[in-house]
């Protein structure tokens, strides 16, 4: 990276933190470092919603999957509009008006203090699993860029946003999202106009699309029902449907944005602002991702986008083998070339029986292609045998660093900071508000000062930091990022959701009942994903209804057993 | 005690602004259907 990017990516960054932190000046109380003092406008509440669901791993593996799967991902997000509108009608009035640090307190004021207890245990395993693979993702950059080991990497990043967490609390982290949106959007929409840019003269916008298209990267809508099928529109909307209802009804890293409203209105209005604004959002970094596919039409891909790994065994006995393979794969790009050419005049003349010929060619050569980079992906595996095989979170890095102006790369690379700063901030504040409201407050400093808590909930925020930091050491192994932050959510989200479910439509089911049939939940859930029953989205629903049908049934024995006794 | 009841800014009432998340998520899908066969 050139000074000038350097000092781009610097200025961002300490321009946002620096910011944070004057708005968070004069924190004095558990309330205003939890809650943001409960005043905050809808557009705070939309953004900051926003930017903690958009992590730096959104935009490092979102184009990535742009990139190697197309747009079906979106419909992933199919379910989340409804969720924002069942979650403003039933789990906001109920929040607001028990006046809650976190969503977990409400459970024993409607089951008990163990149904309370043992949600706020799955929440703290899961956010801080998740929170971990969110502070490796941006560790990912600067190994790259520094070329140093991610170990460093991760401590360095994990350090910075523990401090930042640390002093801002939830005012600063709420105020600098709000910035972190706006840098974000304005950068991609700076990087999307970039990749057009620089496609070759005489291909535009659409052609890209058609080229992609014919290569089945345009395919964000899938009809078949396939309960196997990760991606299509049914497994968006169900599936979809109860993860989102859980992560933001339950997961505390968004209740407590929300509840930093002003007033029921204001948090409303800031999700119904996500319920609109996020499926285009997200649809628009893949196609970020897609473009950058057509991109590699025109321009030879690196053989592996993780130039970490590709370094490595340029360094090692298999420099030659290696350089033989990437050889071997310019010159299948170079002859796909004229397949390329061709698809894009049989498009501009319309020649349907051209273009079915060039996609045929293509689809060829792209298994050649494939074969080869299998190959170089071997002798990397030979080299490092704990190498990571999955490169997709590289691709839009290297995209950047490689091919965009000077600044901009800069700038690219703060957005990724700062998502990172945002989503973690975010995450490690809920660790801290849960544990310490939901455990310490509750069961060993009943009595404590504000100024207690307010300490205990800084070095709590340390505590959950650390232990986040060390679980980013082993994210490197979970494949797609993005995916692998899902997955983990779906083992948790359904039960959690199946608990707050069963509180809020099954009047007469209490705390035992509704205890045991999480135990028992979350069991078949875990069950299902090792046998690999089905798709992961599907666990949400599956965990959450098994929640609600055994806490129902449990109770119902309940009630005939102390009859007949 | 907060106030369930408040007005949205915008529309009558809430449940018009649902219906307006949920017509926007109709309309996004049937976008999107159009832009896959469009481009396939």
């Amino acid at each position: 990276m050139s000074w000038i990017d350097w000092t781009v990516l610097g200025g961002t960054l300490l321009f946002i933190a620096l910011y944070g932190m004057w708005k968070s000046r004069g924190m004095r109380n558990i309330e205003g470092y939890l809650l943001a003092d409960k005043q905050l406008p809808w557009y705070h509440v939309g953004l900051s919603v926003m930017a903690t669901q958009a992590s730096a791993i959104t935009f490092l593996s979102a184009p990535g999957l742009g990139y190697a799967d197309g747009l079906r991902f979106v419909q992933f997000y199919f379910g989340l509009p409804l969720a924002m509108i069942l979650i403003c009608a039933v789990f906001i009035p109920i929040f607001k008006n028990l006046n809650v640090y976190t969503a977990y307190e409400y459970l024993e004021n409607r089951f008990d203090v163990k149904t309370r207890a043992l949600t706020a245990f799955l929440f703290l395993l899961q956010r801080g699993l998740s929170t971990g693979i969110t502070i490796y993702a941006p560790a990912i950059i600067l190994s790259s860029i520094l070329n140093i080991s991610i170990i460093y990497t991760t401590f360095i990043m994990g350090g910075v946003v523990i401090l930042y967490t640390v002093y801002g609390g939830t005012k600063a982290v709420s105020y600098t999202q709000m910035f972190q949106m706006i840098i974000i959007f304005s950068g991609l929409f700076m990087a999307a106009f970039m990749v057009v840019y620089m496609l070759p003269e005489g291909v535009g916008f659409t052609d890209a699309l058609h080229i992609a298209g014919k290569m089945g990267r345009m395919n964000a809508i899938d009809t078949t029902f396939d309960l196997n099928n990760r991606y299509n529109i049914w497994s968006g909307i169900i599936g979809g449907f109860f993860l989102q209802l859980s992560y933001f009804g339950t997961d505390q890293s968004q209740v407590g944005r929300y509840l930093t409203g002003s007033s029921v209105s204001q948090s409303r209005l800031g999700l119904v602002m996500n319920g609109l604004v996020k499926i285009p959002m997200q649809f628009f970094i893949l196609l970020i991702g897609v473009l950058v596919f057509a991109f590699y039409q025109f321009n030879t891909p690196p053989v592996f986008f993780n130039s970490v790994e590709v370094n490595a065994v340029e360094s090692s006995k298999y420099a030659q083998q290696f350089k033989e393979q990437e050889q071997q794969y310019q010159n299948t790009y170079a002859e796909r070339r004229q397949y390329v050419d061709g698809l894009v005049e049989a498009i501009h003349t319309e020649n349907e029986v051209k273009i079915g010929e060039m996609r045929a060619a293509l689809q060829q050569s792209d298994a050649k292609a494939n074969d080869v980079r299998d190959s170089a992906i071997r002798i990397i595996s030979a080299h490092n045998p704990l190498a990571d095989k999955n490169d997709s979170n590289y691709v839009f890095l290297g995209f950047v660093t490689r091919y965009l102006p000077t600044g901009m790369v800069g700038l690219l690379i703060a957005i990724i900071f700062l998502a990172a700063m945002g989503s973690t901030a975010s995450g490690l504040n809920s660790l801290a508000s849960t544990y310490i409201v939901d455990f310490y407050k509750r069961f060993t400093h009943k009595n404590g000062s504000d100024r207690r808590y307010l300490n205990a909930s800084r070095w709590a925020t340390v505590a959950w930091g650390v232990f986040c930091m060390i679980v980013a050491l082993y994210a490197g192994k979970l494949g797609n990022l993005i995916e692998a932050v899902n997955i983990l959510g779906s083992l948790f989200y359904g039960v959690i959701l199946g608990i707050f479910i069963t509180a809020f439509f099954a009047k007469n089911v209490r705390g035992t009942a509704v205890f045991y049939a999480a135990l028992l939940g979350e069991v078949f859930v875990i069950a299902a994903w090792l046998t690999d029953l089905t798709s992961f989205l599907w666990l949400n629903l599956i965990g959450c209804v098994l929640v609600f049908t055994f806490a129902v049934l449990i109770q119902a024995f309940k009630k005939e057993e102390t009859q007949s006794s | 005690m907060q106030n369930n009841q408040e007005k949205p800014p915008f529309f009558k009432t809430w449940g018009y602004v649902y219906a307006l998340v949920a017509g926007t998520l109709a309309a996004l899908m049937v976008l999107f259907y159009l832009l896959t066969k469009y481009f396939e």
